[in-house]
Formats: structure tokens, sequence, C-alpha cells
């Protein structure tokens, strides 16, 4: 009599190659993201937008991908000052380049998308991450540096 | 130098080189995680905005007495949590004198500026900057209403110095990003 605990390793075992290749392996990555950062001039201009253009790589054949965006310090979409304790609110976009920018002043799942018609490498697709902040917020804010910082999770849909 | 000493410069080059964080890219995988950071500096910024005319025309019994007319205006600032800002009041006369004329004689008046409402103003020196005032507005459009206000007072003494006429001057009023 085989032991259980034996025959549940050999069932396993057994059955991890058949769950392997159900189905196809859908791997994504996002590259070329770069940091944020602007000085504007004393004369504040409406809504100050900064975007950062990044690709999507996507297993070939594959059409869509999820995005989520978080705060990097768990504080929601804000950066925080320097000194003081007043954080700057700001929104953000994520812009396949077909028109559609999905915009969020929470951090969370941006929603699922197709890849745009850019290529920008190999199996990768352009997209762009937008931070706005609005010109009331940048009125409101007080004189000082301000830092933050965006984390992007791309994943098959 | 000992091995101690050079592992200690190393090691105080490394935290000084370290950056804060920078721009990562993500792996490859069924999920695939990157990072930006955002840098954003505001610079010190006023804004004067709804300053009118003052105009005076005293009834020969009121030069018994001071003339004062007040003006309400809005200043913006994004310095410090109470939002300060100084003024620097110029007037057209001689070396910045606060002074009104019809051409060849002059008058001179006084000026007040109050931040905030309720209290007295603050007299301003010709040509100096002030202290702080506080109490700015926090946007340009000063939906608010306004934040402060300056008086202009002529003393009996110098109304009554002066000929009957019209007499004719400029305030000028500089605000800047206080401490």
């Amino acid at each position: 009599m085989m032991p259980r605990r034996t025959k549940s390793v050999l069932w396993a075992l057994l059955m991890a190659p058949l769950l392997s290749t159900g189905s196809a392996r859908a791997d994504v990555q996002i590259i070329n993201l770069s940091d944020l950062a602007t000085a504007p001039s004393a004369n504040l201009p409406g809504q100050i937008t900064l975007r950062d253009e990044v690709c999507v790589r996507v297993t070939p054949g594959q059409t869509s991908y999820r995005a989520r965006i978080d705060g990097r310090d768990g504080q929601g979409f804000t950066l925080a000052p320097d000194s003081g304790s007043e954080r700057l609110p700001f929104r953000v976009a994520w812009d396949t380049g077909s028109g559609t920018a999905e915009e969020r002043s929470d951090p969370g799942d941006m929603g699922v998308f197709a890849v745009s018609s850019h290529g920008c490498a190999t199996d990768a697709w352009l997209a762009a991450v937008e931070v706005r902040i609005t010109r009331d917020d940048l009125q409101a804010g007080l004189a000082g540096p301000y830092h933050g910082g965006l984390v992007i999770e791309i994943s098959a849909p | 130098m000992t091995s101690l000493h050079y592992s200690l410069l190393a090691t105080v080059f490394l935290f000084a080189a370290a950056p804060a964080m920078a721009a990562t890219d993500g792996t490859l995988g069924d999920t695939s995680e990157g990072s930006s950071d955002i840098d954003l500096t505001l610079p010190p910024t006023v804004k004067l905005t709804g300053v009118g005319d003052i105009t005076l025309a005293p009834n020969a019994d009121a030069l018994a007495a001071n003339v004062t007319m007040f003006d309400d205006v809005c200043v913006y600032s994004n310095v410090t949590a109470a939002r300060n800002f100084t003024v620097t009041a110029s007037g057209d006369g001689a070396a910045n004198a606060f002074t009104v004329t019809d051409g060849t004689t002059p008058i001179a008046y006084t000026v007040t500026f109050k931040a905030g409402t309720g209290g007295t103003g603050t007299a301003l020196t010709a040509g100096t900057v002030s202290g702080n005032f506080a109490n700015g507005a926090n946007n340009y459009d000063c939906t608010g209403g306004a934040t402060s206000s300056f008086d202009v007072t002529f003393s009996p003494d110098a109304m009554q110095a002066g000929f009957a006429g019209d007499y004719t001057g400029t305030l000028t009023l500089l605000v800047s990003p206080g401490v």
C-alpha cells in the first residue's frame, strides 16, 4: 500500500506538465520608464501635465493588457512636501495613443487596454503615463519641493 | 592608510553617491512592475489684484481733520503656511515720496497697509520693504474676497498748506514673497 503523502506527490508531479501546457503563457513587460520632474515659473500656468512615454511588451499575438497604477508611498496620488504636511494631489492618466486615456484621482486598476499601433521595441507597444496637477491645486500648494512616485503594474487581461 | 580607513571611505562614498530613487523598468513575466519618481518644485509666488484708483474731494470743512480713503485688494501668496508677503510702497514724488502735486506744489500723504480683516494698518515708508504680512489668498482669483487693504491719508496741515485745485499722483505697491 502506497502511503497517502507519497501518492499526493506523485499525482502532483504527473499533473504539473499537463497544467502548464494547458494554455499559452502570456508574458508582459513595462520598459523605458523615466522620472518626471518640473519646476514651473512663478507665473504658474494652468494645469501641469508631466508625460512619460513607455513601452509595454506583450506575448506575440496578445492584443491587450491590464494596467494598474499606484502611488509609491501608499498615500494615494499625492506629492509630499519637503517641509510642512500639506500634500499636493494629482491625477494620473494612461494613454495608449489610440485616443483613449483613462484618468484617475485614486490609485488602482486603470483598465484593460488594446495595444497601441505604435511599436517601440520588439513585441513592445507605445503607451504613456501622464501626471496632471490642476491649476487650483498648484496655486493652493505652498512654495517648495514636492516628491512622489508611481508604481505601474502591467498584467495579462 | 589602513584597510579600515579605505573601508570607511568607501562606505561614505557609497552613501554620498546613492541617488534618492530613479525610474525602474519591469521584468518580463505574467505581471511586470515599473516605477517613476515625480519631482515638482513650486516657486515662491505672489500676485496683487483688485487695486483701484483713489479719488478724494474733501469739502472745506473736511480740511480740519485727516482725510482718508482706502482700497480693498487681494494678495495671493504661496509662501509659508501663513502665506506671507511684504509690500514696498513708492510714491512718484522726489525719492519715492508719497506726494500728489498740482504741477508745482506737492502735498504729502501717508500710506498704511493692512492684511486680513479688523485691526489697524501698518504705516509704510516710501521705497522701503515692509515686514511680513500674512493671510494671503490661496488662489489667484481671490475667490474668498479681498485679503488686504491700504489707506491713503492726508493730514490737515498738508492739505491746508496746499492751494485750491486738482492734485494727482501715483502710488505703486510692490508685493514680494515673505519669509
